[in-house]
């Protein structure tokens, strides 16, 4: 039994359809028997989808439907069955004779593999290409008159400023979480707050020193945007960086803390959130924000 | 927090003579083993133990680290002590130790303790209090050479973790063994967790370039029931303070061993002196007033 597309059946995840059936659960199968001697154990497990064990395995046999290894072989087409068979679940339409010419690549609708994004798939195609992010202490090295990436979704709000190493802004920053907090939630929570009451900024030891910045006092970051207050964790764990000839230091903000919240509500905190520091620069293709590379400058509060 | 009716009693605290129902049961030593290695300073441990034990939560301040707080306390049993270590060639490595009671096979809190059963050791290791007969003398806090056991001014009673006797003894292993997500918490019999720390500490040595992995079961205090596997077992100062050959305090030991029995036996001897001296001198006979100094003027009879 097959998903159709005719509306007559439901699934919640096509993956794993036929992964149980009358037989049981074949997840639970063990059987170590491997005839084509290729590591393809087709009766140990299931594996999504269909129980297929290597995608796309079409592609190991030539336009004849021969494979390309005579010894060890997945898959082919077999003129007696017309079909396709092999020591794996065929990734395609078993009926489709050779003569047919469908392209193995049966994801893609062009039917073959892809060595460069086809138009329109991704909004700063065809090819990967590495970017510094909107705020960055270099240019490009590898091609420094385009250094960020130039389809990158902006607003042009007041807030939309970026910040150089010229105007001051010479520490790296990135925001992060910690295990003991989730999100924006658990300030809220008197068993996470116990574990770790109070917001802070984790600063390298010799950025402290140079700045006279000393651990559990205030700080102040700055972004080109807006502030951020709170206490500074010393540390040794960061180390500075040597970037393009030039030693630069990184610090580093958790980000649950915010308005409200017990700390917040005691008046423990400054009530700034991490992210009005970060730049709101999105990616075109997967919508993800800089918040995790932009330059601020930070002194005691 | 214990289970009396399943574990059985070893030695108790301030008592004449066996503990009760000596000899009646044999169980295995049981031992937390924790692999400082594989740590990961999650603290799931910390919360699982004050979840188990129904403890009210504390407030908390920022201190420069991520460890909760600097010492465990009345309601914090099992705390992870942070340090950042720096390497003679400057590398940093942060270490992280589960700090609890250790649960000495010859354990300072009992000896030091003058009330009968208020710490009791189980023949599987396990040391607990009964805070039902505790006075609160504190003499518990002094005695431990791990500074674990911690007093609560509201009820006077000392508390500190009791290896979740009420779990053992009804074959469970520990909350905090349950919560860890790393495998580094291990629980079962002495025997075992001992072999498996030396193959560890082995494999340290062999494969992973820390020649001085070991393991921490300190013979000073004739072995603990919390057994730890250090990078470094030759300075085990730097994890959080770990002493390295932990002994109970003399003056406990000259007043349980040496003072008691004597003064005791003296004491019992000045009485029974006395007793004699009645019997066989007889009671206190009238004595003749002492004749008057010339020129007093003082009123007779």
């Amino acid at each position: 039994m097959w998903l159709k597309d005719d509306g007559t059946t439901l699934s919640g995840n096509w993956l794993y359809c036929g992964s149980w059936t009358e037989a049981g659960a074949l997840t639970q199968r063990r059987g170590t028997e491997d005839p084509s001697e290729l590591g393809i154990y087709p009766n140990w497990a299931w594996s999504w989808p269909a129980n297929r064990r290597v995608l796309y395995n079409r592609a190991s046999c030539d336009g004849n439907g021969k494979p390309w290894d005579p010894s060890p072989r997945q898959v082919w087409w077999d003129e007696a069955k017309q079909s396709w068979i092999g020591n794996d679940v065929p990734d395609f339409k078993a009926d489709s004779t050779p003569k047919d010419h469908m392209g193995p690549f049966i994801m893609n609708p062009e039917g073959v593999g892809r060595l460069f994004v086809p138009l329109g798939a991704m909004a700063d195609g065809p090819f990967s290409e590495f970017y510094e992010p909107i705020e960055s202490p270099i240019a490009n090295p590898l091609h420094p008159n385009q250094s960020s990436n130039p389809v990158v979704k902006k607003y042009k709000t007041d807030l939309d400023k970026y910040g150089t190493v010229d105007q001051g802004f010479n520490v790296i920053c990135t925001t992060y979480r910690l295990t003991e907090h989730y999100h924006y939630w658990t300030k809220n929570n008197p068993m996470n707050v116990q574990l770790v009451p109070e917001p802070f900024v984790e600063v390298p030891a010799e950025l402290a020193d140079r700045m006279g910045i000393r651990g559990g006092e205030n700080v102040r970051v700055t972004s080109a945007r807006s502030q951020y207050v709170a206490k500074a964790m010393v540390t040794r764990r960061i180390r500075p960086m040597h970037v393009d000839g030039k030693e630069m230091f990184q610090i580093g903000i958790p980000i649950h803390w915010g308005f409200r919240g017990i700390a917040e509500d005691e008046g423990k905190t400054a009530k700034t959130l991490a992210n009005q520091l970060t730049p709101t620069v999105i990616d075109p293709n997967a919508y993800t924000r800089e918040f995790k590379g932009f330059l601020v400058k930070i002194e005691r509060a | 927090m214990s289970d009396r009716r399943t574990l059985q009693v070893k030695q108790m605290s301030g008592h004449s003579g066996e503990a009760p129902g000596f000899g009646v049961q044999r169980e295995p030593e049981v031992c937390k083993l924790i692999d400082t290695t594989i740590c990961i300073g999650c603290k799931a441990c910390e919360v699982a133990c004050v979840e188990w034990n129904d403890m009210p939560f504390g407030p908390t301040t920022f201190d420069n680290t991520y460890q909760t707080m600097p010492e465990t306390r009345w309601n914090f049993w099992n705390l992870i002590k942070f340090n950042e270590h720096q390497r003679e060639d400057g590398t940093v490595q942060w270490l992280m130790r589960k700090d609890q009671c250790m649960h000495c096979a010859d354990p300072g809190c009992l000896r030091a303790c003058p009330a009968d059963g208020a710490i009791v050791q189980y023949v599987n290791g396990i040391v607990d209090f009964q805070q039902e007969n505790c006075i609160g003398c504190e003499f518990c806090v002094s005695g431990c050479p791990y500074d674990i056991p911690k007093f609560n001014p509201a009820t006077k009673k000392v508390y500190k973790c009791t290896l979740c006797s009420d779990r053992v003894g009804q074959g469970l292993e520990p909350a905090c063994i349950k919560a860890c997500p790393t495998g580094c918490l291990k629980f079962g019999t002495k025997e075992d967790m001992k072999y498996i720390a030396e193959e560890r500490a082995k494999q340290l040595r062999e494969n992973f370039g820390f020649a001085q992995a070991g393991v921490y079961d300190p013979q000073s205090i004739g072995g603990t029931h919390v057994v730890y596997v250090l990078h470094d077992a030759s300075d085990p100062e730097r994890y959080g303070g770990l002493p390295k050959d932990p002994v109970i305090p003399w003056s406990y030991t000259v007043w349980k061993w040496l003072a008691k029995p004597v003064l005791g036996t003296l004491s019992l001897m000045g009485l029974a002196g006395v007793l004699m001296h009645y019997v066989s001198v007889g009671p206190r006979r009238p004595q003749p007033e002492p004749p008057l100094k010339e020129g007093t003027d003082v009123h007779r009879g």
